[in-house]
């Protein structure tokens, strides 16, 4: 099937800017690539810092990236003028974690519905039509639509937030992290909601989550991110019973049930406890330095020398199948 | 109906707030040693005299009637007529008001226009020669004291290139150096804030979904984030005012414009307690004022604080 979305070596870096010059950047990606087909859901799994979040960002261009190139159904967004890339806005749109911070407390949910349409010369009778609809479909009623934001609860705003996102009739959205603030009753409601959605407007996601579980639900295929890398990759099923890099193992063997579920037997076995982790990337601080090493070594349980000397890449872990499984990892020892 | 319910209770505040500072004031006066009475009269007068005037002062009744009458004559706005000059304390600080008025409007106009462009830029145009220059502004602006600055525009733009008036307030042209000593440091205040407010306002992931939306970056920075941002400027403007109002002794007395902080200063030195104790209460009702009405701005203009 065909790519919605093909990113290429994206890195972002993050200048540190303070009175005095300038200081070291802040590599948030590190050269990641991946491809998303056209109604798929990709799952993007990553510890907080990890860069899942400067990561998105990038792709859409709404903090481009430092180097690398995004092809947006076969169009590189780089290559567009600011105008250009006006109008590709609407066909992305994205949720953010936070309901209460991503509308602006000063507008209406209606005015805030209404204003991409508006930007895009919709006429007015079908501004409405179309707010009313979507307002209703994500169980808004729409003689709410002159509230403020402060007047809807967490749960309420979500759902305003991913109606006001679907006026803009995109083909692909970025959910990041939007379940991670609300009530656990409200999490299934949003998730649920946003399954349906997907169906509906046959729409392609990247969900970003830290929650292992909740992406291997909603997803098709999962990333995981460790430092602005993408570590493994596999369709979610193969990711969860067959994981082949020590950190989706920690991750995977940190959910509660998450080892059963797994099928990989071994993996009971190897949750460690923070105090082995903690003097092991104490004892291993030192041979980092220099940057060549896998990052992941400081808390690896399986690294050795080769680590130390040259970071993995990422790669095929077909093994001479003849239809190609789709895992990828990155570590030498899997 | 919320709004009215909002305005009815601010208002209520603001009558709290007088009827606290005219009751502090009652007894502050009161616990300040020394006999008003005794003071006018002066140390030779008789029993007689003294009595006298504790009658015309109302000192020689009880504490409590006193305190009541205190209250009615600020119902009335009547404070008593001064113990030097035996003139009405209201007339008197209505005389000088008009210039003090005159000169704080003129100072935060001065101030705003400075501060809230200037701030808004630093914001949008972080860490760049704009904001560099903003922060050295405000730095300046709230180091240099304003009464050096006044002498020295004085002495730049009266004196050596006499384009403005050196004394007196009779023209509009007088009123500019001391509103352009006055503003300057309410300008490096305003500024800190505007930008600290936009530079908070545009890290808000309402305005990545404004970008998002395909508004231009103008939209997405002048109609979405500072709309926002210019919120906590009307608050802290309307205390720069409410200040402003009560007199700028310094910048009058460097510029000599009768205005209300000469007012009070003279009264002071001449213990003119009437005057003092008038001075206060009116301050007091204004500065509340000023902030009611900057409260009322607020709502109007920002949904959330009604609901609260």
């Amino acid at each position: 099937m065909e790519h919605l979305i093909e990113c290429k070596d994206i890195i972002k870096i993050y200048r540190g800017r303070g009175i005095g010059g300038a200081s070291r950047g802040f590599k948030a990606v590190d050269g990641i690539s991946l491809s998303i087909r056209k109604t798929e859901s990709y799952g993007l799994v990553g510890e907080s810092g990890c860069g899942k979040t400067s990561f998105a960002r990038s792709i859409l261009y709404l903090d481009p990236p430092s180097s690398g190139k995004v092809l947006f159904d076969g169009t590189e967004l780089g290559a567009l003028s600011r105008k250009e890339l006006r109008g590709f806005r609407k066909r992305m749109q994205i949720v953010f974690q936070d309901p209460n911070s991503a509308l602006n407390p000063k507008m209406s949910i209606h005015d805030s519905m209404s204003e991409g349409l508006i930007n895009r010369k919709v006429p007015e009778t079908d501004r409405v039509k179309r707010i009313k609809e979507l307002l209703e479909l994500v169980g808004i009623s729409y003689s709410y639509r002159n509230r403020y934001p402060h007047e809807f609860s967490g749960g309420q705003k979500q759902r305003i937030v991913v109606a006001r996102a679907l006026t803009m009739e995109p083909d692909f959205m970025v959910l990041d992290e939007p379940v991670s603030n609300l009530d656990v009753s409200i999490q299934a409601q949003i998730i649920n909601l946003l399954s349906d959605l997907k169906k509906e407007f046959a729409l392609t996601y990247m969900f970003i989550s830290h929650d292992l579980n909740l992406v291997s639900y909603m997803c098709d295929t999962i990333g995981v991110m460790f430092k602005g890398r993408i570590v493994e990759e596999a369709p979610s099923e193969l990711l969860v019973s067959s994981p082949k890099h020590p950190y989706t193992r920690r991750l995977l063997a940190s959910i509660p049930g998450g080892a059963q579920r797994s099928g990989a037997e071994d993996l009971a076995d190897e949750e460690e406890s923070v105090e082995t982790l903690a003097a092991r990337a104490g004892s291993r601080q030192k041979e980092m330095k220099g940057g060549k090493a896998c990052p992941y070594y400081l808390f690896c349980p399986l690294g050795d020398g080769e680590c130390v000397s040259s970071a993995p890449s990422l790669r095929d872990m077909d093994g001479g199948h003849v239809v190609p499984s789709g895992h990828k990892v990155s570590c030498h020892k899997a | 109906m919320d709004l009215v319910r909002f305005f009815v209770k601010r208002f209520l505040r603001l009558l709290l707030t007088v009827l606290i500072i005219s009751t502090l004031i009652f007894f502050v006066i009161r616990i300040i040693p020394g006999d008003p009475a005794l003071i006018i009269a002066g140390v030779d007068a008789s029993a007689e005299d003294i009595q006298i005037i504790r009658e015309k002062l109302g000192t020689d009744r009880s504490l409590p009637m006193q305190y009541l009458a205190w209250l009615y004559s600020i119902i009335r706005f009547d404070f008593g007529n001064s113990m030097i000059s035996g003139e009405s304390v209201t007339k008197l600080i209505f005389e000088r008001f008009p210039l003090t008025l005159t000169l704080a409007l003129m100072g935060i106009s001065i101030g705003i226009l400075v501060a809230i462009p200037l701030g808004v830029m630093s914001a949008v145009k972080r860490w760049s020669l704009w904001d560099y220059f903003g922060l050295v502004f405000s730095q300046a602006g709230m180091a240099i004291p304003s009464f050096w600055l006044g002498m020295v525009l004085l002495l730049l733009f009266a004196v050596k290139i006499p384009i403005f008036p050196l004394f007196g307030s009779e023209t509009f042209a007088h009123y500019i150096l001391p509103a352009l000593s006055l503003g300057f440091g309410r300008a490096a205040v305003i500024l800190r804030l505007a930008r600290a407010s936009m530079v908070e306002e545009l890290s808000k992931e309402y305005v990545i979904t404004a970008r998002a939306k395909g508004l231009t970056e103008t939209m997405v920075k002048y109609k979405h984030a500072l709309k926002n941002a210019l919120l906590p400027v009307i608050t802290i403007t309307g205390i720069e005012l409410g200040y402003m109002l009560g007199g700028a002794i310094i910048i009058e007395q460097v510029f000599s414009l009768p205005g209300l902080g000469r007012l009070f200063l003279f009264g002071i030195y001449q213990r003119d307690f009437t005057l003092i104790q008038g001075g206060v209460v009116f301050v007091a009702i204004v500065f509340s004022m000023i902030n009611f009405l900057a409260d009322i701005l607020y709502s109007v203009v920002n949904p959330k604080i009604r609901v609260e």
